[in-house]
């Protein structure tokens, strides 16, 4: 199968002609990473974009004083690092590569390129980056009515899953909160707020 | 011509990165709807089918949970609202009142699936200020409800069976 093919597959980028997929393929690099890998660490500016093709890549939080939280594993298809592209905000975790992993890098110039060419192609990319953020929003949203409610009812527990939820969500998707223990999350406010009250641009 | 209303949306960010001609189209579908103070714009649940852009007075958004109503914000003279439901048509998070007498302007879902499904240049603008827009929501809402949790931290701390206040301490300090 060759790499415009595959790339068809793929939910993103499902909607492309064969055509588009070409031209999006040259676009493209291959990224090959080794198990225990990084692909970029939280803070980073972040340069681009990547589709998971193979392997699994695991989304790791800094929760202060050296401890790390695994929030999510990433596998085929999924893609990530592209918030940081459309609002230019720094990596809001490290990416490690958890096994050997192939996966497909698009720059920012070329991100950028793609989406201001107001060609049907980026159209289509671009219409399913949307509905991936609408999700996360609506995620979001869900959080922050359940923490309205929990504060009215003082209904702490309910609050220590929404802080946690926070935590772990914050800028990833398809977290796994099932792994997460609550009693286990240990969290500098300092660190936090400086984190959440990072300059707009 | 330019549309009459073209001076007004260019000052809305959401419609500042459009050209005139994109402007225009998505202008030719809008409508104006007249509210009074009280009256109901769109209820929870109900289907998502188009965006409004306040032109005067203010519009409350609230939740009802458990049978009380939870105001989630109050927005003014240039805000949209409902625009999620221009891209997924889901059905709506919370309700909408009009909190004083108000003039909105209203861009039908199928207006807007018309320009999307024919890849026109004007609704992909729209969206694309959209991501950007929806990137800084995520962010704003997460920012709320950890205000949120800052703000009820001694309630919540004195609730909580001692081996789960160092969480919150931590969580909460304020310093």
């Amino acid at each position: 199968m060759s790499v415009s093919e595959q790339l068809r597959k793929l939910p993103l980028f499902r909607e492309l002609t064969p055509r588009e997929s070409e031209i999006l393929k040259q676009h493209l690099r291959s990224r090959y990473l080794e198990m225990g890998e990084d692909l970029f660490l939280e803070g980073d500016f972040g340069r681009s974009c990547f589709v998971v093709l193979s392997g699994c890549i695991g989304v790791y939080k800094d929760m202060g004083r050296g401890k790390q939280e695994r929030l999510a594993g990433l596998d085929g298809g999924a893609i990530v690092g592209h918030m940081a592209l459309i609002d230019n905000k720094p990596r809001s975790a490290t990416c490690t590569a958890e096994e050997k992993s192939v996966l497909l890098e698009l720059g920012r110039a070329e991100f950028d390129q793609l989406f201001s060419a107001r060609s049907p192609f980026a159209f289509k990319i671009l219409d399913k980056v949307a509905m991936d953020l609408v999700i996360r929003l609506r995620g979001a949203t869900e959080k922050l009515t359940e923490a309205k409610v929990d504060a009215d009812n003082a209904d702490t527990s309910n609050i220590a899953r929404t802080a946690a939820e926070l935590l772990a969500g914050y800028d990833t998707s398809d977290v796994d909160l099932d792994g997460i223990d609550l009693d286990q999350i240990t969290v500098e406010i300092p660190d936090m707020s400086k984190r959440m009250n990072a300059p707009r641009y | 011509m330019a549309h009459p209303l073209q001076a007004f949306f260019s000052t809305i960010k959401l419609f500042s990165t459009l050209n005139a001609d994109e402007l225009n189209e998505i202008l030719r579908g809008i409508q104006p709807v007249q509210l009074k103070a009280g009256d109901r714009l769109f209820g929870q649940g109900d289907p998502g089918d188009a965006a409004y852009v306040i032109q005067a007075g203010r519009v409350q958004i609230f939740t009802t949970a458990e049978g009380r109503e939870i105001e989630i914000a109050v927005l003014e003279a240039g805000a949209v609202l409902g625009e999620l439901a221009l891209l997924d048509g889901a059905p709506r998070s919370a309700s909408a009142r009009a909190a004083d007498d108000c003039s909105l302007f209203r861009l039908d879902k199928s207006e807007f699936d018309f320009l999307r499904r024919n890849l026109r240049p004007a609704a992909y603008q729209l969206i694309r200020a959209m991501t950007v827009t929806i990137c800084d929501r995520i962010r704003d809402t997460n920012l709320d409800v950890a205000a949120l949790m800052r703000e009820d931290a001694p309630a919540v701390e004195e609730a909580l069976p001692p081996t789960r206040s160092g969480f919150f301490k931590r969580l909460f300090r304020r310093d």
